[in-house]
């Protein structure tokens, strides 16, 4: 199930000067990045101010969710964790599984 | 004066005066002081509602009238309207644009759509509104919209508001001839007109001319007077009309003394200004916040900005005014008094609290400027000015950016250069938006004039080709260049000539133009990039395109490639894909074709997307798998060239591998990679046998094997000496080789573990020296590997020491986290508080980190360090707030026993929960489990602000089940009931899974399973439940809900794969939310490999959530069937298993041959449970379908279960549907299934069901090209009395054929009976079709 055990991040709150490029140099101080996005509106040619970041490793990710404020180009980032957020969701499932993220 | 005088006169009759007031007066102050809604602008509110005193029936627009679309836009823009007393051009042109595709327009709304366009339209100059005025006025006429008095006083209105100076008699011969009748309101708004420009004796013929009509005068007539007499340089008079009107019975109201505040602004008599003002709160009818700034943008826009303070000295009483600036700050920039408007924007009240760095205070400011297209040199200083304030923290790329948003692109640009000077970042997507803002204009010169300056501008060229095919060579396309012009010019803009081509036949390839495509690649020189060929190809993937052009585009890239792999192959095996889908359905025709092509073409594939297509395919002719197979690239570079970053790297397990390597025992590709993933996985024993192998044939091992020697022996053997023999030959055979970091990290961090920190210091450097470039990327290995060497280290120091070295030669950033953790693990070790404290310190304060805090905090509480430990909290308050730190004291202290000090910090005013850090805590205690401190945060939390309590309890009773204390995990129910607390479903659940695994009784009543969508629509009771937790989740909400669109659309174009990426990582709830927008008729194909898809990837949660959704019956079925799918894959089985049994619906749709199989491997002990499920249905509902999928699961199985469960359940063989197995039995040409049901069917004496099974069974033997056994199947049929017409018609003719074809003689088909069904749609048919 390498597709449920995915890395990835939902990086919401970009500033519009922000591409992949960015946002990959941002996200690979704590760790290595398998992909990093931004996802663009091909009409208006307008940032839609969100993306993606996947993290090859658990620790990446982790070190990344456990990050209390995420500031890129002066823009406060938030995070939707796919992974603890479905996670939380579904805490009846398998509570055991439940990511938590460490602090600071 | 003379003549108002006499009007007045006229006008006031006693007796006459309360019936005229009620009338003329419902914008005036008389009553509007006394409405509870008090507009921001008298001026608005009388144009507004003034409808009454027109004559005109005031009539709330309903939304069902015949043209609902423009009549909705408006009820909302009026809505907006009524509420913030203005409205913006972009709300306004969708309506008037759907009134132009539409033609009509109700009465009303044409009215009040007129009416819009005064001052309430607040970011468009008067001559802008004017022009588009008359344009809406013009499209009246031409739609044949009836105009009536309402719609020229609304006009003249408009004029009026405008200061447009016009003809009244020509206006009122306009009206003459369109048969309309002027009536008072008309008049007045003549009166106004010539007020405003100052001509009182115009006006008093107007005023002559109601007399004589005997039209009533009021308080706006005397207002009009005002203004005339102050413009026509005659304050005395307009003076003395207050007087007038009080003699002829109206009190002067607020617009009054507004009127008069205005014009003496306009003449900078600041004195009489603040008289009237005055005057006006004497007289107890105060000049609305509205009006006072209306004063205000008279000041300034006369020149008299010295006096705008003193105004402002008025607005500071607490009445709100912000909305009102706005709309005065938007007027006054869009006449160019920028100043005053930026002094208004300063002086407007601001939140309380704003911390700098997030301030984003007047956009709506900066955006006024962008619209207005100002200075650019007086922007920039705005700009800096709110930066210095505190106020903005936007540097100008925000006004680039609005600029955009206002459409103005050539603006934008000229921030680009302004940016570029002041040393911003300028990117090439910046330029987007005027690439696309410029071919929407058709606007051929600004689209080459973007690219000039991008190519001029920009800091790099990331993104450059991207932006010509996606942006530019679209927008020039459109504007009608040529493709020679196109490819020629863009040349002169920093592109290549094979650039440029690329990116041309990328645009050919985007807008399905394939086969123009292909010509263009003939005849040119292009830079193949595979990896957006693939994005463009994407769409093709979910189209019937013919396998021809897709293969002989690529053959034709290929050609023009120097590198063919990776991507290549992988693109490759996708159209392949795509084609053999096709094929298969078109019962594999062109197969041979196709792979001849391949094969001509020297067109390989990867090994891992050989075995996907065998999986996929697995129903196909062996020829077509061995084709397949013969595919597969021998270079295996693209399967292993995902290198250490991920689980798809090697993907073939070591056993594959070996497994590989005794087939082809000479393949040294093969043992190449066995030896690789050997090294990779630790297996010694392996690598060396295989090495020894190669060795003796004399192979020269190429770096990467080197490389991964060497990281074998430090890794798993710890042999310093072999590892550093094996990169020492790496070094000396291989210099330029590169990619060996891992083996010498790994080398190091053994080095340091056995004190050879020097050594291991040396050797770090060495490689760093040697290959720079690589160290410098830091893209490679995890930074597990770095805090690995520090954590080997034996003290602080040696730790420290590494840790620089690290730093130094650029391994890592210094601000790593996993490495500053592991110095700090040593520091804290080595016990000395000063340093401890002082590296910390620097950490926080240089690095923004706080490595080991937890560690560090519970240092110096248990050395009852209190200095230090208050210093270490006042540097982490500095870094991450006073809340977030008492969360971290709070568990620490708690760890190191001190629950007392623990619960101090409870009394801090103010304290909120943050659950996230809570829950890591209780998370930390259970993992650890220290089952006592978890108690200890659950009591002391216990009445804190904002906390999830339930959660809390939740964790304890997880951390009591962690322990097997069952009882006291039960007693935490108790506890829920002593804190008036009701436990949550999830607690419910969880707990009786737990009691139930256990073996224990559950007394307590355990609620269904509801999905999350659905709890939080429940209310924002629930959703506020913690605040940390409900501001993300609104984040997520709206993240889900823009993401929602998006995910429609790609669903409905069919862009499965698409779908399933952005899914990736997007919020809960964004698929259910875009399949509740999907239109009809329902994309089926697509949902359903969606639906595949997630279940393969055990997504149970979304599915749920979809699940949630209304669906057709098909898709509901087909959700079920994959609910179950991932609830197996994902191993929850059993939360699911209880959805089921709870809901006891016929739910056999749930159980699907494939994933009972899984579920069988994987858990057969849950078969049971699946089987006591179906057995349940059957005694309480009669609902067989569940078992019957079972049963026909252990017979497609031949488990001797299938025989039981027949002997168990009467009647089961009775009610068991066969469709689904005889189709398998068919595909998977299990004949002796098929014979088993036959028997079975006979026995039981249905001729339907025989016959069908008999249909499936001709079926598999024409599959199968068997023409005996063929033969022999239609004897009996024959035999049993089964009629031709019974059995499926397709098998019939496929056997009959196929018989006719080997020469054997066609069957004498019985002849039909009567108790026999000709239709063929038995439900068995029924259900093999579903």
């Amino acid at each position: 199930m390498s597709g449920a055990r995915s890395f990835k991040l939902f990086v919401g709150n970009l500033p519009w000067t922000v591409a992949r490029r960015e946002v990959s140099e941002y996200f690979s101080k704590f760790g290595t990045l398998r992909s990093a996005s931004v996802v663009f509106n091909q009409e208006t040619g307008m940032s839609k101010g969100y993306g993606f970041v996947e993290f090859a490793q658990k620790d990446g990710y982790s070190s990344a969710v456990a990050q209390d404020h995420h500031v890129l180009e002066g823009s406060k980032l938030t995070l939707g964790s796919f992974y603890s957020g479905r996670q939380s969701s579904s805490a009846a499932g398998n509570p055991a599984n439940q990511e938590i993220s460490q602090p600071l | 004066m003379a003549a108002l005088m006499r009007c007045a006169r006229f006008c006031v009759t006693t007796g006459q005066i309360p019936k005229l007031l009620r009338v003329v007066s419902t914008g005036s102050s008389q009553t509007s002081v006394n409405l509870p809604f008090q507009h921001p602008s008298a001026a608005i509110q009388r144009s507004w509602l003034s409808t009454l005193a027109e004559g005109v029936e005031a009539e709330e627009p309903a939304p069902s009238t015949s043209t609902p679309k423009v009549e909705a836009l408006m009820i909302t823009v009026e809505r907006y309207m009524r509420q913030f007393g203005r409205v913006s051009r972009k709300q306004l042109d969708p309506i008037v644009s759907t009134f132009d595709k539409e033609g009509t327009i109700s009465l009303s709304s044409s009215l009040s759509l007129l009416r819009l366009h005064g001052t309430a339209l607040f970011d468009e100059p008067p001559a802008s509104r004017l022009k588009l005025a008359q344009a809406l006025w013009e499209k009246y006429k031409k739609y044949d919209i009836p105009l009536e008095v309402g719609h020229y006083n609304a006009l003249l209105g408009v004029y009026n508001q405008n200061k447009m100076d016009y003809s009244p008699t020509e206006f009122l011969a306009d009206m003459e001839a369109n048969g309309v009748t002027p009536n008072r309101v008309t008049y007045q708004r003549l009166i106004a007109r010539f007020c405003n420009m100052g001509d009182i004796q115009g006006a008093t013929q107007v005023l002559e001319h109601m007399k004589k009509a005997a039209l009533p005068i009021n308080d706006q007539v005397f207002n009009s007077f005002i203004t005339g007499h102050l413009r026509s340089n005659d304050p005395e008079s307009a003076q003395s009309i207050v007087e007038v009107m009080r003699q002829t019975g109206l009190e002067p109201t607020n617009t009054t003394y507004m009127t008069l505040a205005i014009g003496f602004a306009e003449r900078g008599e600041i004195e009489e200004v603040k008289k009237y003002i005055n005057q006006a709160e004497i007289e107890n009818v105060p000049l609305r916040p509205g009006q006072l700034l209306e004063v205000y943008a008279a000041l300034a826009m006369n020149g008299h900005n010295q006096y705008l303070k003193e105004i402002m000295t008025y607005l500071q009483n607490g009445t709100p005014y912000n909305q009102d600036a706005i709309r005065i700050c938007n007027q006054l920039i869009a006449v160019g008094c920028d100043d005053a408007a930026y002094q208004l924007f300063l002086e407007m009240p601001k939140p309380t609290r704003i911390e700098a760095e997030q301030a984003t205070l007047g956009r709506f400011f900066l955006r006024a400027l962008a619209r207005h297209q100002r200075p650019v040199e007086k922007v920039v200083e705005f700009v800096k000015d709110m930066q210095a304030r505190e106020v903005n923290k936007d540097n100008i790329s925000a006004v680039a950016q609005l600029a955009y948003l206002e459409n103005q692109p050539a603006y934008a640009l000229s921030f680009m250069e302004k940016m570029k000077a002041e040393g911003l970042p300028v990117r090439a997507h910046f330029f987007w938006p005027a690439l696309c803002q410029f071919k929407e204009a058709k606007n051929k010169e600004g689209i080459y004039d973007t690219l000039e300056k991008m190519n001029r501008l920009a800091d790099s060229r990331d993104d450059f080709n991207q932006t010509l095919h996606t942006y530019a060579i679209p927008g020039l396309a459109a504007t009608g260049e040529s493709e020679a012009d196109i490819l020629s010019k863009v040349q002169n803009y920093g592109f290549q000539e094979k650039e440029a081509n690329f990116a041309y036949f990328l645009y050919l390839l985007d807008t399905n133009k394939l086969e123009k495509a292909i010509d263009f690649l003939k005849d040119h020189e292009v830079n193949v990039a595979m990896a957006a060929v693939r994005a463009c190809l994407m769409s093709y993937m979910r189209r019937d395109v013919d396998w021809k052009p897709m293969f002989q585009l690529l053959a034709q890239l290929k050609s023009k490639s120097t590198v063919w792999r990776g991507t290549a192959l992988e693109t490759t095996a996708m159209v392949l894909k795509r084609a053999l889908m096709l094929q298969r359905k078109d019962g594999w025709a062109d197969a041979n074709e196709i792979f001849a092509f391949l094969e001509a073409n020297d067109m390989r594939i990867l090994r891992r997307n050989q075995q996907e297509l065998a999986e996929y395919f697995s129903g196909a002719p062996d020829d077509v798998l061995q084709k397949l197979n013969g595919l597969v690239s021998s270079d295996t570079a693209g399967d292993t060239d995902r290198g250490l970053a991920g689980p798809m790297s090697f993907d073939l397990s070591l056993e594959e591998l070996k497994a590989l390597v005794r087939q082809n025992p000479n393949n040294k590709g093969a043992q190449k990679r066995l030896l690789l993933k050997a090294c990779g996985v630790g297996d010694v024993e392996e690598a060396e046998k295989v090495k020894s192998t190669l060795e003796a044939e004399g192979f020269v091992f190429p770096p990467q094997v080197l490389g991964q020697l060497a990281y074998m022996y430090a890794m798993f053997v710890k042999d310093v000496e072999k590892a550093q023999h094996f990169i020492q030959e790496l070094e000396t055979t291989f210099p330029e080789h590169k990619n060996y970091q891992a083996a010498v990290l790994k080398l190091a961090a053994l080095q340091v573990s056995q004190g050879q920190t020097d050594a291991a210091v040396d050797a770090l450097k060495r490689y760093a020296d040697r290959h720079k470039d690589i160290v410098e990327k830091q893209s490679i290995p995890k930074p597990q590997y770095f805090s690995d060497i520090v954590s080997a280290a034996a003290d602080a120091d040696a730790a420290k020491k590494l840790m620089d070295t690290l730093f130094e030669c650029g391994y890592v950033p210094r601000d790593s986290i996993p490495v500053l953790d592991s110095y700090m693990d040593k520091l804290v070790d080595s016990g000395d508080s000063d340093r401890i404290l002082a590296e910390f310190e620097e950490f926080v304060k240089t690095q923004r980190r706080s490595p080991k805090v937890d560690k560090v905090l519970q240092f110096f509480i248990n050395k009852e360090d209190p200095d230090r430990l208050q210093k270490v909290v006042d540097v982490l308050t500095e870094l991450y707030g006073l809340m977030n730190v008492f969360h971290h004291l709070i568990a620490d202290f708690i760890e190191c026993g001190h629950i007392k000090k623990a619960r101090k910090i409870m009394e801090t005013p103010g304290l909120r929960a943050n659950m996230q850090r809570l829950n890591y805590y209780c998370q930390s205690f259970i993992e650890r489990n220290m089952i006592k401190e978890l108690e200890a945060l659950a009591e002391v939390t216990k009445e804190m602000f904002g906390i999830d309590r339930d959660n809390m309890l939740f964790h304890l009773i997880r951390g009591y089940v962690n322990q097997k204390d069952f009882e006291r995990a039960k007693d935490v129910l108790v506890q829920y009931e002593e804190e008036m607390l009701a436990p949550s479903a999830r607690t419910l659940r969880f707990l009786a899974r737990n009691l139930e695994t256990a073996g224990l009784p559950v007394s307590f009543e355990v609620p269904d399973y509801q999905p999350p969508v659905q709890m939080e629509e429940k209310g924002p009771a629930t959703k506020r439940k913690e605040t940390p937790k409900s501001t993300v989740s609104q984040a997520a909400a709206t993240a889900a809900f823009s993401q929602a669109g998006q995910l429609k659309d790609s669903i409905e174009k069919g862009e499965v794969e698409k779908v399933l990426a952005d899914l990736q990582g997007s919020e809960k709830g964004a698929l259910a939310a875009a399949v509740t927008q999907l239109k009809r008729p329902w994309p089926i194909e697509a949902l359903e490999s969606i639906f595949e898809s997630l279940a393969k990837q055990g997504d149970l949660d979304t599915l749920k959530e979809l699940s949630m959704n209304r669906l057709p019956v098909f898709l509901r079925n087909s959700l079920k069937a994959n609910i179950f799918a991932a609830a197996v894959n994902s191993g929850r089985t059993e939360e699911v298993l209880d959805d089921i049994e709870t809901v006891k619906t016929n739910t056999g749709k749930y159980f699907t041959f494939s994933s009972l199989d899984t579920l069988h491997s994987k858990t057969p002990e849950l078969m049971d449970r699946v089987e006591s499920i179906g057995k349940n249905l059957i005694s309480e509902k009669n609902y067989t379908e569940p078992l019957s999928v079972l049963w026909c699961y252990y017979k497609y199985r031949n488990s001797p279960r299938a025989e039981e469960l027949m002997n168990e359940i009467p009647g089961l063989d009775k009610s068991v549907l066969v469709g689904a197995l005889c189709d398998v039995a068919v595909e998977e040409k299990k004949a002796d299934v098929l014979e088993s049901l036959l028997k079975m069917k006979k026995d039981l004496d249905e001729k339907q069901g025989t016959a069908f099974v008999y249909s499936s069974l001709l079926q598999l033997h024409v599959n199968q090209g068997d023409a005996d056994a063929l033969e022999k199947t239609c004897e009996s049929i024959v035999k049993d009395g089964i009629a031709r017409a019974s059995i499926r018609k397709s098998s019939v003719k496929a056997a009959e054929n196929l018989l006719t074809e080997k020469n054997k003689p066609l069957p004498a088909w019985a002849e039909e009976s009567s108790d026999s069904d000709s239709s063929s749609s038995s439900d068995e048919e029924k259900e093999s079709k579903r």
